[in-house]
């Protein structure tokens, strides 16, 4: 099932080209190259300004910034909405300035703010509208978009209602449907997100995540939202009033090394902590020592350090802490909550390092993929991890400068501890999505329960490429993205 | 003498029912002048309509052409005409008719296709929808329910003043009025202006039918 596009759905010899890149570990031309781009519009505002740009191949490239900085403008130029004033935009090494603009356009998904979906016609044929202006006949169009609407999360039953009948968070998964439809190897997406409440804004991030995994498109998200910017892109372009690309980078090393103060500060407070999102709990020691079956006896299991014991039940899942003195029987009755568990190797050392600081006794409880205990670990054990974590990294070439001088090639950057996999061919989306989004789904999968839930329960149906829950992205460094 | 004395009068007299100055006849009449000129009006209206919508060219133009033309005096202009081209057929009848209609018409669909909501037109305009079809696809099946009441409004308007067509020796319910008035034969008076009267509210109930059969349910929102 998943990732594979029928191949029927490729129209353009463009298209073909980019279906095949993504067979293949993406190390092809970049797809989209924005060069030397100008846009000043009639009245002499400038909003964009002389701006270079290579959106890397298969993943999603982050256009953010405060209101007003020239985000819609570059998006637009791309689709050919706007026709820029200077520069020019290759699309597959071919200037689009010079291709017919509707198929153009068709070859590129277009989602934007509030879903502009038709409301004269029902959901189903709202995303068959790209197949059938490809000449698709009416059945075939609305089997695809009934297919569609399986991978965005839509119930079949909403396939005969009208827009009107949606929610916001509906309306805005049928738009990320509609652009999907004739599987167009680019998706360009203006703030898609925004109008949307926070819960549901996190569920349709998740989501994108999650398809991303499955269908590997090179995506153009523009938003004002960093914190959105972090989750969703695998390269980020910040820009600044009047056009000016401040930074072009990957997440972490937008948080690790702001180019100016500009970008620091639109990053915001707690940079070092949300860029542990990035780094893996897979290495992280954790003992198993304080932790004890209920009702078992609990001689030589209580550290010096520790006056409690991790209580599980008899299926290894915690039930509690035990307050204990070395020598002598905890009380199995009076429990202590554990707070949230972190899944050891799936999460990152923001997420142990969050259930160390929220425990009641100040360590974390690191579970496997099925909830089961895997070990505690302690606040200091974490730090210690955060210490060799910035340290491996320090000593990587890939750090930032030249992470900078390739931005074609995010991947090399985002997993600098682990180059060998990276360029493994027979693994392809290890290699090309290091931060592998169909982990982000799992993290991110209701609410905060997700590390308790069951692998099965997971909404993501990861390609057959990612790790199953039961091989947790083991190689230290890998990094991973989890909630943020 | 009421006015139920002068329905009962016309409607009941057999000699009203038959024949070339029967109601049926005269009823034929009343809709041919009556669709002939809202189709003319139509034609021209609706074509300029979409395309300034569309475009969002020439809107004041518009304006200044529907002030215009709701100032014209119906009246003077048939009798204008008459004098110019002569009692040529129903050509001076119609020029009357049609400018009476195309206003609204056109001003409605031009302010209706403007209404629509830009996001889908964006939308669709992304995705690679030639002009035309976002126009015919997008735009127009949500204007719809406007760009029917601009016709709803002319027709009833030509309905109505259609009865002025009788003053050049025409036919339709005009007849009854222009003659009784002559004869001060009131109850053909009356029944005529009843039946035109009729024929306007008929007029509505077609417009809301059309509207149920071509206007999505996802526009009217299940009113
Ligand atoms: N059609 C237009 N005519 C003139 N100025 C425009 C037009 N569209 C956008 N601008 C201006 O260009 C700048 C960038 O706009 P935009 O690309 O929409 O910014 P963003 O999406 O980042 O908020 C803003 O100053 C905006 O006012
Ligand atoms: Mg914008």
């Amino acid at each position: 099932m998943a990732g594979n596009p029928d191949a029927h759905a490729l129209s353009s010899p463009r298209a073909k080209l980019a279906r095949n890149d993504l067979s293949t570990p993406r190390r092809g031309p970049t797809l989209i190259r924005i060069e030397s781009v100008t846009k000043r519009y009639a009245d002499g505002t400038v909003a964009v300004d002389d701006l270079t740009l290579d959106i890397p191949d298969g993943s999603i490239t982050v256009l953010v910034g405060p209101s007003g900085c020239g985000k819609t403008t570059t998006l637009r130029m791309i689709n050919r909405m706007i026709e820029p004033t200077g520069g020019r935009i290759l699309l597959d090494g071919q200037d689009i300035h010079q291709q017919p603009v509707n198929a153009l356009r068709r070859s590129m998904g277009y989602v934007i703010q509030n879903a502009g979906l038709f409301q004269h016609r029902t959901i189903v044929d709202n995303i068959a509208t790209v197949p059938r202006m490809l000449g698709w006949d009416r059945g075939r169009a609305r089997k695809r978009a009934m297919e569609l609407m399986e991978r965005v999360g839509l119930d079949a039953g909403l396939a005969k209602r009208y827009p009107y009948q949606l929610s916001g968070g509906q309306q805005q998964r049928v738009g990320v449907a509609r652009a999907l439809a004739a599987d167009p190897p680019v998706l360009l997406m203006d703030e898609p997100f925004s109008a949307v409440d926070p819960i549901v804004r996190k569920g349709l991030q998740a989501e994108l995540l999650r398809i991303q995994a499955e269908l590997g498109k090179t995506i153009v998200f523009v938003t004002h939202d960093i914190d959105e910017a972090i989750k969703l892109g695998n390269m980020i372009a910040v820009m600044r009033t009047g056009g000016h690309l401040a930074q072009f980078a990957p997440p972490d090393e937008l948080l690790s090394a702001p180019a100016d103060a500009f970008v620091e500060d639109f990053l915001g407070t707690d940079r070092g902590i949300r860029r542990l999102s990035f780094f893996t709990s897979a290495g992280l020691d954790v003992t198993t020592e304080p932790v004890v079956t209920t009702g078992a006896d609990a001689a030589g299991h209580v550290l010096p350090e520790l006056p409690f014991l991790l209580v599980t039940d008899a299926d290894g899942k915690p039930l509690g802490w035990a307050r204990a003195e070395q020598g002598e029987q905890p009380d199995y009755a009076d429990l202590l909550p554990h707070g949230r568990p972190f899944v050891l190797g799936r999460e990152s050392l923001r997420d142990a390092l969050d259930c160390a600081v929220l425990s009641p006794t100040g360590w974390a409880v690191a579970v496997d993929g099925t909830g089961r205990v895997a070990g505690v670990t302690s606040q200091e054990t974490i730090a210690t991890a955060i210490r060799e974590a910035h340290a491996a990294r320090k000593t990587k070439p890939a750090e930032p400068g030249s992470a900078a001088a390739d931005p074609a090639n995010p991947a090399a950057a985002e997993d600098p501890v682990n180059p060998a996999e990276a360029a493994d061919p027979a693994n392809p989306a290890a290699a090309e999505d290091p931060v592998n989004p169909a982990d982000a789904a799992d993290a991110e999968a209701p609410a905060d329960t997700a590390a308790t839930e069951t692998p099965a329960d997971t909404p993501a149906a990861p390609g057959p490429d990612a790790p199953g829950p039961d091989t947790p992205d083991g190689d230290a460094g890998h990094p991973v993205r989890a909630t943020r | 003498m009421n006015i139920l004395h002068f329905l009962n009068t016309f409607f009941s007299d057999g000699a009203n029912w038959h024949g070339q100055n029967g109601i049926p006849h005269r009823l034929l009449e009343h809709l041919q002048y009556s669709a002939i000129a809202l189709a003319i009006a139509a034609a021209i209206g609706l074509p300029i309509g979409l395309f300034s919508g569309h475009t969002g060219r020439g809107g004041y133009a518009l304006s200044a052409f529907a002030t215009g033309a709701r100032a014209l005096p119906s009246f003077g202009l048939l009798v204008l005409m008459t004098v110019w081209l002569g009692e040529l057929g129903t050509t001076p009848a119609m020029i009357p008719l049609v400018a009476l209609a195309v206003a609204p018409i056109l001003v409605t669909t031009h302010e209706a296709i403007r209404s629509v909501d830009p996001a889908p037109v964006d939308a669709a305009r992304g995705m690679g929808m030639t002009s035309l079809s976002v126009l015919f696809q997008v735009e127009v099946p949500v204007a719809l329910p406007l760009i029917l009441g601009g016709l709803r409004s002319a027709a009833i308007q030509v309905v109505s003043t259609a009865t002025i067509a009788a003053y050049i020796s025409l036919g339709g319910f005009g007849r009854y009025i222009i003659d009784g008035l002559a004869s001060h034969t009131y109850a053909d008076v009356v029944g005529g202006a009843v039946l035109v009267a009729g024929l306007a509210l008929a007029t509505i109930g077609l417009f809301w039918a059309i509207g149920r059969l071509v206007v999505s349910p996802g526009v009217r929102r299940g009113c």
